[in-house]
């Protein structure tokens, strides 16, 4: 097989106590659905039979609102020898004592990393819970007990929060945190935010997630993808292969890796495609492009059908360059 | 809607893998267990250059004896 999936992200509620206006996932308090505990178990257990997953990551939603999932999925995926991450938009670290608590407890059940979310429009929720001093707080706490600690802003043309602004936020503890940019897809709640959306696609190849990190979801969905648009009414079927619920994990790893969609999405791009269908089209995001797909160019695809996306795999991986690439 | 159009049976994914991967080897230059073009030219190279090499001898022992030079028992 040409890939095999690295990593697997629980997304077992798209309850948040933050509503922001970039989120692709358009998680917030009105979402009540909960993946039941067993099928978290379940699917880390199944997950440790596929040797080359190595990372799990608990996201959401906030995942930290259920907490009896979060420390289960934590501990089981430790146990079995996971890497453990937590994506969390640091709600719970009003005081460094209170962070101290919540860090040191997860540290001790098997985490590894912990992932803050942090930007403009994060910050508009956050100020309730107590301010930007909650992701300092967080990180300390977070670095004091030695977990892998990042920062992950996201970006539009118009916002003030970005890389360099965390790094001065963090003061001493900027060396040893990873802060990441990166630009909003303009799909699901963020559709509203099109016109300041930054066009971000990669210069070469197509989306290094697709095959490679699998989600599931509340209602026990799998994606082939860590995806932007899965919940979005509209393309959320796209990403979609399978049920954890209904089936084994590596049945639905089977089904990703001998589809050939996939394969194009991954090594070729789904903006590719999206471009050969409508060359004005303007795509901001690679997860904006697989939206397209779903949406606007479904028919145009299901018409040329998978012989042509075979022949056309072909044709443009032979005008791919490997060196070009690796480097 | 899904994806199921775009199912591949075990066998077709594992030839289009193989397609697909030597397609890219030859231009990596990567060393296949399939042959290559690299013997071909190489041996066409070499079959040159031994005919070559018996063609510059035979003009010279032509040379040689044809002009009396001393010592051509030919």
């Amino acid at each position: 097989m040409l890939f095999f999936p690295s990593g697997i992200a629980f997304l077992y509620s798209y309850k948040c106590n933050f509503m922001c206006r970039h989120c692709s996932i358009g998680a917030g308090p009105h979402h009540d659905e909960v993946l039941p505990v067993e099928y978290v178990e379940k699917a880390l257990r199944e997950a440790s039979d596929i040797a080359s997953i190595q990372v799990v990551v608990a996201t959401g939603g906030e995942p930290t609102l259920f907490p009896k999932h979060l420390e289960l999925l934590i501990k089981t995926a430790a146990d079995f020898g996971f890497v453990t991450r937590l994506v969390t938009n640091a709600w719970w670290a009003r005081t460094l004592e209170m962070a101290r608590r919540y860090v040191r407890k997860w540290r001790e059940l098997g985490l590894e990393e912990l992932n803050i979310s942090f930007d403009d429009f994060h910050l508009e929720y956050l100020r309730l819970f107590g301010g930007e001093e909650n992701v300092v707080n967080a990180a300390r706490a977070a670095v004091e007990e030695g977990l892998r600690t990042v920062v992950a802003v996201t970006r539009t043309r118009e916002t003030k929060i970005d890389a360099s602004y965390v790094r001065k936020l963090l003061g001493d503890l900027a060396e040893e945190v990873i802060v990441a940019d990166d630009f909003i897809s303009p799909t699901s709640r963020a559709s509203g935010l099109y016109e300041e959306a930054v066009e971000n696609l990669p210069p070469f190849g197509g989306c290094a997630h697709a095959g490679s990190e699998i989600s599931i979801h509340p209602n026990g969905d799998v994606a082939f993808c860590c995806g932007h648009i899965t919940t979005d009414p509209a393309s959320a079927w796209f990403t979609r292969v399978g049920n954890i619920t209904k089936e084994h994990l590596w049945d639905v790893v089977d089904r990703i890796q001998r589809n050939v969609l996939i394969w194009y999405i991954k090594f070729i791009g789904p903006h590719v495609l999206v471009k050969k269908f409508n060359e004005e089209e303007e795509v901001k995001h690679i997860c904006h492009a697989c939206h397209l797909l779903a949406t606007k160019y479904w028919k145009e695809l299901e018409t040329r059908g998978k012989e042509w996306i075979i022949n056309d795999l072909k044709k443009e991986i032979k005008g791919l360059n490997v060196r070009v690439l690796a480097k | 809607m899904n994806l199921d159009n775009f199912l591949l049976t075990p066998e077709e994914a594992t030839n289009l893998a193989n397609d697909l991967f030597q397609q890219q080897a030859y231009k990596s230059g990567a060393s296949l267990s399939e042959p290559t073009l690299v013997v071909p030219i190489f041996a066409f190279v070499l079959a040159i250059a031994v005919v070559a090499v018996a063609v510059a001898v035979a003009i010279w022992v032509w040379v040689w004896c044809e002009f009396d030079v001393e010592g051509c028992n030919i």
